[in-house]
């Protein structure tokens, strides 16, 4: 049921997740094997969301919740261990060769890290001429063409002045923005970027952000903005997920989300985050404790030892996924779901 | 009778790192008070100076550093003239630091209870009854659990061996304690569980704090002060509040317009583009003229001085009278975007 790219429904998602798990199994030693110890990280335990044409997504939440592994995923640098991931009508997961390489190039991952991204040897034209190379660009004079539009449409101008630079000779936000260049010169329709600018000087940052939005816009990139910092995420995204031990907890329209949170994890790392206003009075929903251990996840509802509002089912039952409506889902047996849950649980007796 | 000295006075403090390309002037003449009970913000971006003055004043600089000049008074001693002996008897006792990335700095193949009483005994004298006795209120001031004082470092969790490095500078109820980003790898949860317990020390014990961050928003929600350092020197200066409301100095509207709020979303974000100068060859003038766009001839040959702009409230630019149109135009991206 491969559906061809040229059909641009616009209300259609170009990405569709489904349900998707990573569970990374922990090498132990023989004697764990033969015992059928399977221990693993659940850094992602079934993730689903979608995203359209020309849209945006943000995940958010604690370190360690999945959003890198959640973003690798999606771009097939880690095979899921299961789920979906339909991108325009087709399901990445199983492809190979050819359709992955054709993939490859119209969706594209941008790292967290641009002294990391870069060979230091090399120019920053030949960094950016490679993608071009090995996608099969033979005109010399079209690669370069595109090069130079990259950078410019990054703000690097005059581009050809920045053609012979080594790494080293620029700033780390004119280097951040050489790593959204090249992401952008195979012209994707999809762009991850995960943490894209946490290695920054904030004084710099805001400058980026406006080019990754500007860019998004013109050429109507479908994107996923991976950050801790939600206030990246108000900025950038229309929708907003937040994740909890590999899970989506919590996700709608991003003003939604933020302004007025429903889940208590939502609530309690909202309340938490500093806010520039000194005059400000805030209360906080303080939570005990640390994020438990993804690799002996606690039952139930996963935020259950640390949620003040925790009730007796909630150590249980796995909250499912409620529709509240406005484009917004929330996990949480506070909002209902309760017989839902029952009847997922005596089928799951009855089988 | 004397009038009330500030617990730490610094005045034109300089200091030098010698590196191949020659001398950097990695602080170049700073001065600021901290008052008993006061926590006061030093923020700047990356390389401005500020762990560096945080090291000059308990003297632990890197070999090839060196103050340079100027004064250090706390308690009425200068610390830039005291022996290498009486600064030793005032680390920690008097003065305590809580290093830049220190939660990976505990040794891994102690308990942390060990370490803990290390300091309490090797430094304070105490007997290991006393000091076990002193570990367990250290742990529960800073929210641990003294039952943990027997795990590993790897047994905590980044939050827990913050506030466990937290309880080490405070096991010997220093005056000051110099906070080097201490929340800067930290999740917002458990970094507003630390920010409490900085809170709660200056509530609790009157104990000063200055604490070094990039983070504004961890400044106006923790510190009585603001010291903005730029290029080596300390281009404003004032109380928190004053400070988020009346800013002076163009890099401080920079920064204000930079920064995002959660609670108050900006239709854009602008930056301050470029990078700040190299301070092996520091540019003639204001250090900040090549990113400033209000800069004006005078700003490339006269250095601004930091004075007085209003009571207990200190700005270092020369336009600093015309600063109510600066912060009009400074709203405009266009403003910005001019220098670039
Ligand atoms: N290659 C791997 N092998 C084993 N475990 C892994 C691997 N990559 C990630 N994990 C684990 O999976 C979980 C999720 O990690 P992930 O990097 O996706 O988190 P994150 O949300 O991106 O966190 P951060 O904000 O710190 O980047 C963590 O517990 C992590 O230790
Ligand atoms: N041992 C050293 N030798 C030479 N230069 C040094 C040394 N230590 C620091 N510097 C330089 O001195 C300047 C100030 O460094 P410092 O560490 O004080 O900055 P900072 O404000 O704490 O920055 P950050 O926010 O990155 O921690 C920087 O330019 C830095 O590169
Ligand atoms: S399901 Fe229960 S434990 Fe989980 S967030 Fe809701 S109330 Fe808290
Ligand atoms: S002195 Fe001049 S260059 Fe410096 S901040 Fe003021 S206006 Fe800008
Ligand atoms: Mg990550
Ligand atoms: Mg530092």
């Amino acid at each position: 049921m491969a559906v061809s790219s040229v059909t641009t429904n616009e209300r259609a998602p170009l990405l569709e997740v489904r349900d998707l798990v990573k569970h990374f199994p922990l090498r132990r030693g023989m004697l764990a094997n033969l015992a059928g110890d399977s221990e693993a990280v659940h850094a992602v335990n079934g993730v689903s969301f979608s995203v359209r044409r020309g849209g945006s997504i943000g995940l958010a939440g604690e370190s360690g919740c999945g959003k890198s592994t959640t973003a690798k995923m999606l771009l097939r640098l880690f095979e899921p261990t299961s789920g979906q991931i339909i991108f325009d009508g087709q399901d990445i997961v199983t492809l190979k060769g050819a359709d992955l390489k054709a993939f490859r190039r119209r969706a594209q991952l941008m790292f967290q890290n641009p002294y990391e991204s870069f060979s230091p040897r090399f120019t920053i034209f030949r960094s950016l001429v490679e993608p071009l190379l090995i996608h099969g660009v033979k005109d010399a004079d079209e690669r370069t063409r595109r090069v130079w539009q990259a950078l410019n449409d990054v703000n690097l101008q005059p581009a050809e002045s920045f053609f012979q630079k080594f790494p080293h000779q620029l700033s780390g936000g004119q280097l951040q923005r050489v790593v959204l260049a090249r992401s952008l010169v195979l012209e994707p329709e999809f762009l991850a970027a995960d943490e894209p600018v946490s290695m920054l000087d904030v004084s710099v940052r805001a400058g980026i952000l406006n080019t990754m939005k500007e860019q998004a816009a013109q050429r109507n990139l479908t994107t996923v903005y991976i950050s801790h910092d939600l206030s990246l995420i108000q900025y950038l995204c229309e929708t907003t997920a937040i994740m909890y031990l590999g899970q989506i907890v919590e996700m709608g329209p991003t003003a939604g989300v933020i302004n007025e949170p429903q889940h208590p994890y939502t609530k309690a790392l909202i309340s938490t985050i500093p806010i520039p206003e000194p005059e400000r009075k805030k209360t906080t929903i303080p939570i005990e404790g640390g994020v438990p251990s993804a690799i002996s996840l606690p039952s139930g509802c996963t935020f259950h030892p640390r949620c003040p509002f925790a009730m007796d089912i909630c150590e249980r039952k796995v909250p499912p996924p409620l529709d509240l409506g406005q484009g917004r889902t929330v996990r949480c047996f506070l909002y209902g779901g309760k017989n839902e849950a029952d009847e997922v649980g005596k089928n799951a007796a009855a089988a | 009778m004397s009038v009330p000295q500030p617990l730490l006075d610094v005045r034109d403090l300089r200091v030098e790192y010698s590196t191949r390309r020659g001398t950097m002037h990695a602080v170049d003449g700073i001065s600021f008070t901290v008052e008993k009970g006061q926590h006061l913000g030093l923020i700047g971006e990356s390389g401005c100076g500020k762990t560096t003055t945080g090291r000059a004043l308990l003297r632990v600089l890197p070999r090839n550093g060196r103050v340079g000049g100027g004064q250090m008074f706390f308690k009425e001693r200068d610390l830039v003239t005291l022996s290498e002996r009486e600064m030793r008897a005032l680390r920690w006792r008097e003065i305590s630091m809580v290093p830049q990335s220190s939660m990976d700095t505990l040794d891994p193949v102690y308990r942390v209870g060990d370490q803990l009483r290390e300091v309490l005994t090797l430094r304070g004298g105490m007997n290991n009854a006393e000091a076990r006795a002193r570990s367990a209120e250290l742990f529960d001031l800073v929210g641990l659990a003294s039952d943990r004082l027997d795990n590993y470092p790897h047994e905590f969790s980044g939050g827990m061996r913050q506030r466990a490095v937290i309880a080490m500078a405070l096991a010997l109820n220093p005056d000051l304690v110099i906070a080097d980003e201490p929340v800067t790898a930290l999740d917002v949860i458990v970094q507003h569980q630390v920010l409490e317990t900085f809170r709660d020390l200056q509530e609790r014990l009157g104990i000063s704090v200055i604490m070094i961050t990039h983070d504004i928003s961890v400044v106006a929600e923790t510190c009585d002060e603001i010291a903005v350092m730029y290029a080596g020197k300390i281009m404003e200066r004032a109380p928190v509040r004053r400070f988020f409301a009346m800013p002076f100095h163009p890099y401080a509207l920079g920064l204000q317009n930079a920064f995002p709020n959660l609670a108050r979303p900006k239709e854009t974000l602008i930056s301050i583009e470029g990078y700040p100068p190299d301070l092996v060859e520091p540019p003639k003038g204001c250090r900040f003229n090549t990113r400033c766009p209000f800069a004006i001839e005078r700003c490339f040959v006269e250095e601004p001085p930091l004075i007085e702009v209003e009571p207990g409230h200190q700005a270092a630019c020369h336009r600093w009278r015309e600063v109510e149109q600066l912060r009009e135009q400074a709203k405009e991206a266009e403003t910005w975007q001019s220098v670039a």
